[in-house]
């Protein structure tokens, strides 16, 4: 399941934001959305995970 | 993880977001429009603002003068009186009014992603989880 984590320092009012367990265009189409309700970020930066490519499997052999 | 922003901006780039907050902070009528002159404020100094909370319909605070919310090209910058910000409001007012705009973010996002929202205080810090 996607999650975004938002974290809020009351003391300063910087929001941090996390989003978790989506890759690629996905993840930058959330991303967006973000932008518009929170404005330009002072950090953006895409993680390992962004790169990942969905994998796809084939079965093999099974000739039965 | 695939992506992590940081917001420390003061200003608030959506308006409808803004207005939502504004209300929830107890500002329950901000007038909308563009150049509204500010009331209370010096002559010398005459300011205007797009989002005005008229300092009248601001309950038991008795303001010097009228709370304005400027655009700019970064979003709506608060424009308050240095003395209200000190003796009345409190000079952490727009901090405050940062994190119930980020909360309200919160909401909006897990609204539009047709998610679920579990908010946790954890000392001077607020996490909020949308899962979608």
């Amino acid at each position: 399941m996607a999650e975004i984590e938002f974290t809020i320092d009351t003391e300063t009012g910087k929001c941090e934001t996390q989003i978790n367990g989506i890759q690629g265009s996905a993840c930058e189409k959330t991303a967006q959305q973000l932008r518009q309700v929170l404005g330009a970020p002072t950090t953006d930066r895409k993680t390992a995970e962004f790169h990942i490519k969905p994998q796809t499997k084939r079965r093999v052999g099974s000739n039965e | 993880m695939s992506k992590y922003m940081t917001f420390e901006s003061q200003s608030f780039p959506n308006r409808e977001l803004l207005i939502d907050t504004l209300v929830e902070c107890g500002f329950a009528s901000p007038t909308q429009g563009t150049d509204i002159p500010l009331e209370g404020w010096d002559k010398r100094n005459p300011r205007t603002a797009d989002i005005v909370i008229r300092r009248g319909d601001v309950n038991g605070q008795s303001l010097l003068g009228d709370i304005g919310f400027q655009k700019t090209a970064k979003g709506y910058v608060a424009i308050i009186d240095d003395l209200d910000l000190a003796y009345r409001l409190g000079k952490d007012f727009v901090i405050r009014l940062q994190n119930s705009y980020h909360e309200a973010a919160a909401r909006k996002m897990a609204k539009t992603l047709g998610g679920t929202l579990v908010k946790e205080r954890v000392g001077k810090t607020i996490k909020i989880r949308v899962k979608f």
